[in-house]
This record gives C-alpha cells, structure tokens and sequence, in this order.
C-alpha cells in the first residue's frame, strides 16, 4: 500500500514527461514536412511573383510588373472573367442538380443510400484524365449524343457545340465534382433527427416551411463543406479545359499552364498563382468565418 | 401519403438518371468500346476484339510509366502513412495550446487547389536546385497524400476511447507498447483503408505530376502525351479499361475497411 502510494507522484510525472515527449514526436515530423514542401513552397510562390521574369527562370528584384503584364493583357482579363463564370455556373448547377439527390438518399431511402453513396465515390477514385477523355466518346462529333440525335433524325449534322465549348467543359466539371457535393449535404440531412421534422408537421408546417426552416438552415454547414471542396479547386482547373475545352472554354488555369511549361514566363504565371491563391485564401477564410472549423471536418 | 410516393418515386428516377448519365455514361462507353475493332471509338460496332489490350501490353513506353507510377505510389503510402498518422495522434490524442491550428495546418494542403501546388513546388525545386525527377515527384505527392492519411486515421482516433490506452498503461506497458497493443489493431481499418487512398491518389495525380517530373512519365503523364495522336485512342480505352476495374475492386475494398461502423466521416 505504502511502496503504491509513495510511487504515484513519480509515475505521474513520468507518464506527463512521456506524454510531452510523445506530444513532440508526434507533431514535428508531419510539421516540418509540410513547411519544407508545402508552406514554403507556397511562400517562394508569393515572393517570385514580385521577381522579374527572364525565360524559365526569376531573377530577385521587387516589381508589380508581372501583375500588370496579367491585368493588362486584353485576352486574360477576359479568361479571368470567363474562369469566375464558368466556375460559378457550374457550383450553382452542382447544388441545384444535387441537392434533391442528397435529399432524397438522406430523408426517403433507407437501406439503399449507402450503396448509392458508394456509387458516387468510385468514380472519384477512377483515374481523372481517363474520365475526361471517356467524354469524348459520350459529346464528340461522331460520339453517341449526335449518333443518337442522328439515327433518329431530329439533327442532320452533328451538334458542334458539345465538344470542345464551354458546354462541354460546364458538363465534365458537374461530372467530376457532383459527388462532393451530394455526400457533404446527405450527410448533414442524414443527421437532422426525425422528431424534429415530425413536430413541426404536428403544428402545422407544410413541405415548403419544414425545407425552409429546418432541412436547409441544417444542411448548410454541408453545403459549406461542399463550397470550399468544390469550387476553390475548379478555380484551378487545366485539364479539362484542355482536353474537352476549345477557344471558349480557355480557363485561368490554361494559362498558368502554358505560362509554365510552354511560354516560360514564370513571372505571369507566379502572379496568376497568387491572384488565385489569394482568392482561395479568402473564400476559405470567410466559409470558416461562417461555419466554423470543426463542422468541415 | 399518396403524394409522398409520387415523389419518392421521381426522385428515384432522377437519381437514377442523373448518376447512370452524368457518372456512368462515360465509364461505361469507354469500358465496351476498348473491345470494339474499330480505331475510331463512336458506332456503328464493328465487332468485339481483344486486339487493344494486346497492343497495349506490347508498348515499352506504356509499361515504363505504368511500372514508375507503381514505385513511386508504393514509396509515397509508406511515408504519408508514417507522418499521417503522426499527424493524426496529435490532431486527436493529446491536450494543448494551439491544437486546433495543427488540425488547420495540417488539411489546408487538402483544399488548395493542386495547379497551385504544382507551380510552387515547380520554384520551389527550382530555387534549391533538386532537379526534376521521380523523386521530385514522390516528395510532392507526400505532400498533399500526408493530409489525407492525417484526415482519414483521425476521424477513427476520435472514436476511441483514450482510457483504453491509459488503462493498458496503468497495467504496465509502455508507451510505444500501449500503441502496438491497443490502439493500433483499432485503427488498423483505417489504416488500411488511408493506405489504399494514399496509394491511388498517388497513382492518379496528374496536375501535380505535370509540373514537377521533369523528362520522366509516370502512368497519367503517358496519358496525357498520348491523347495528342488519334491513334492513341483504342490502346488509352484498353488501358483504361483495366485500371478502372481494377481501381473498383480496390476503393470497394477501401471503403468497407474504411466504414467499419460509421459512414458520416469525410471521405
């Protein structure tokens, strides 16, 4: 008894020293990784867009050249505007096509949802280049829309604008991105407890007050959620654009590209990066400021 | 009631057709038109063939870069597991100042979009002067796969019960010993389950991969350079094909790992 009590000050303090000790280990090796490759990555990214460009290369100097050379260019300003349209229209699609989905899965199935739910991420893990090249098969000039349309005579010739418009780049943007938004949304409808729809039918609500006072105040930290999964990374898209995307479907991200790979003028292209992350910074910032950290995770 | 399955059943319908075009279309286009022998993929159906994924086995390139994107996304796990599940212990196991703003710097990498990403890291290798290589690209995929792993083993460290640790230590173990004994087989779903995500992130990243692997080709970079030739098109939908099967089994194995008993964690 005597040798257990006697003891206990110097476990505890042991196990505090230990808890310390493994608090450390455990934090500073993922710390210190992402420092190195990703925050200061994105700092050098902030720093050169000030430096002056040479080909394929930055040399330190401080000059609001490359912003201007951005914000200047007729082309790109109007790809800027085109970027934000496009993206915009597509986040608005996305919640109006699937919200009645996470809506239905969440308060109307009840054994089946999971399944579905399965089969909205397995196409999110299947390779994403595949994915946008497969629509060429489905919108391309001899692809199965026109054949179809074709075959039954409505059209005589092929419909031009399904490839290689912004149609097409608007319809594989839904494609990729539909899934994080329904599962963020099913998930905060799925957790609204049925009682409290139920009482607010007893006293009287129809369909539209219990949506309007109960399914969609709830279900907006999800829509949050989906807002900051969905639209900050369509910002950046290149690759759909590219493939499917033709002169009007051009998207900011096209530019950083070329900027990078081809033109070699890095200077434009850190500029461009940071206007975008700028724009990314403030859009997660402000959907935090709202919803709070801990319901997005 | 009447009128609730009027509307259960339109939903149904429109659920149906929005996930069997919008998703599916596509997949399931390519899949039955890699066993057309044709060279051109839209109808008429000339007839089925085996002929593309023969070809397709026959390209050196082919197999080069599918065999590097398997190295690199094996080397890549092993890390982000390691650090990830660092990461995640101290997102959820200990008490301190400042925890909440770990958790945020840790997932931020998760929402800034990957061109951003791809060009810093592109100066960034630039500026310390890595040259360009595979290895350049399996530091870069750490980097975003970390977050990921971190993300999926906390939503499961959440759910146990720290006293369990605690109690394996009022009985004697050690540390490192209450880890390997206790939590670690609770975890070991999710673990399991982070490590195929980690992998088939790894696997697939393309936009990140463009910028920074200089003159070597994984898998989604060969895609990339042979979508420029029609000629391409047939050994891409016989490739494809086998990677998206594939890929299926995986993430159904992934995902049932994953649940285990809950299903509202982030995916």
């Amino acid at each position: 008894m005597t040798t257990y009590a006697m003891n206990m000050p110097y476990t505890q303090w042991r196990r505090k020293v230990q808890q310390y000790l493994g608090l450390t280990l455990n934090v500073f090796p993922p710390f210190i990784y992402l420092l190195l490759l990703f925050y200061a990555p994105m700092a050098i990214l902030f720093i050169m867009s000030f430096w002056k460009s040479g080909f394929m290369s930055l040399e330190p100097a401080f000059t609001l050249e490359n912003y201007r050379a951005f914000l200047s260019n007729p082309v790109h300003r109007r790809i800027l505007i085109n970027t934000f349209a496009i993206v915009t229209g597509v986040m608005i699609l996305l919640v109006v096509i699937g919200y009645p989905i996470a809506y239905y899965l969440a308060r109307m199935v009840h054994t089946y949802d999971t399944l579905i739910i399965f089969l909205l991420i397995i196409p999110v893990e299947i390779n994403y280049l595949i994915r946008i090249y497969a629509w060429k098969i489905v919108l391309g000039p001899t692809g199965i829309i026109n054949s179809f349309l074709m075959s039954i005579g409505l059209i005589e010739e092929p419909l031009k604008f399904l490839l290689y418009s912004r149609t097409a780049v608007m319809i594989v943007l839904i494609h990729e991105w539909l899934p994080y938004v329904v599962i963020p949304v099913y998930v905060a409808l799925k957790g609204i407890p049925a009682e409290i729809v139920e009482a607010a039918r007893d006293l009287g609500a129809g369909r539209w007050e219990v949506f309007r006072h109960i399914y969609l105040p709830l279900s907006l930290p999800g829509l949050f959620a989906s807002f900051v999964l969905v639209y900050i990374p369509m910002l950046g898209e290149f690759a759909i654009p590219s493939i499917v995307g033709g002169p009007s479907g051009y998207m900011l991200g096209n530019i950083i590209e070329s900027q990078f790979l081809a033109a070699g003028n890095w200077g434009i292209g850190s500029a461009i990066g940071f206007v975008l992350l700028f724009v990314t910074l403030v859009l997660v910032a402000l959907v935090i400021k709202i919803a709070g950290l801990e319901k997005l995770m | 009631m009447h009128r609730l399955q009027v509307t259960k059943f339109w939903l149904t319908l429109y659920t149906i057709l929005i996930i069997g075009f919008l998703i599916y279309l596509p997949i399931v286009l390519l899949i039955v038109f890699s066993f057309n022998d044709s060279k051109v993929m839209s109808l008429p159906w000339n007839g089925f063939t085996l002929r593309w994924y023969k070809i397709a086995f026959q390209r050196q390139d082919l197999l080069e870069a599918l065999f590097n994107s398997l190295w690199v996304a094996v080397v890549v796990t092993i890390v982000s597991l390691i650090l990830g599940t660092m990461a995640a212990q101290a997102m959820t196991r200990y008490r301190y100042r400042g925890r909440s703003i770990f958790t945020g710097y840790i997932a931020i990498p998760l929402v800034m979009p990957w061109l951003l990403l791809g060009i810093a890291l592109l100066l960034f290798f630039n500026f310390v002067g890595i040259p360009l290589s595979l290895f350049t690209v399996i530091l870069s995929h750490i980097s975003f796969d970390v977050p990921l792993v971190a993300v999926i083993v906390a939503a499961r460290l959440y759910q146990v019960d720290p006293s369990l640790e605690e109690a394996a230590r009022d009985l004697g173990a050690g540390p490192i010993a209450a880890f390997r004994l206790v939590t670690l087989p609770i975890i070991a779903p999710a673990l399991i389950a982070a490590a195929i995500f980690a992998f088939s992130w790894s696997f697939d990243a393309f936009v990140i991969t463009h910028f920074v692997i200089g003159f070597d080709v994984t898998f989604p970079i060969w895609v990339w350079s042979a979508l420029k030739f029609a000629k391409n098109r047939p050994i891409i939908n016989a490739i494809s094909s086998l990677i998206i099967v594939v890929e299926i089994f995986v993430i159904y194995l992934a995902e049932r790992l994953r649940r285990g008993n809950d299903q509202a964690a982030l995916f």
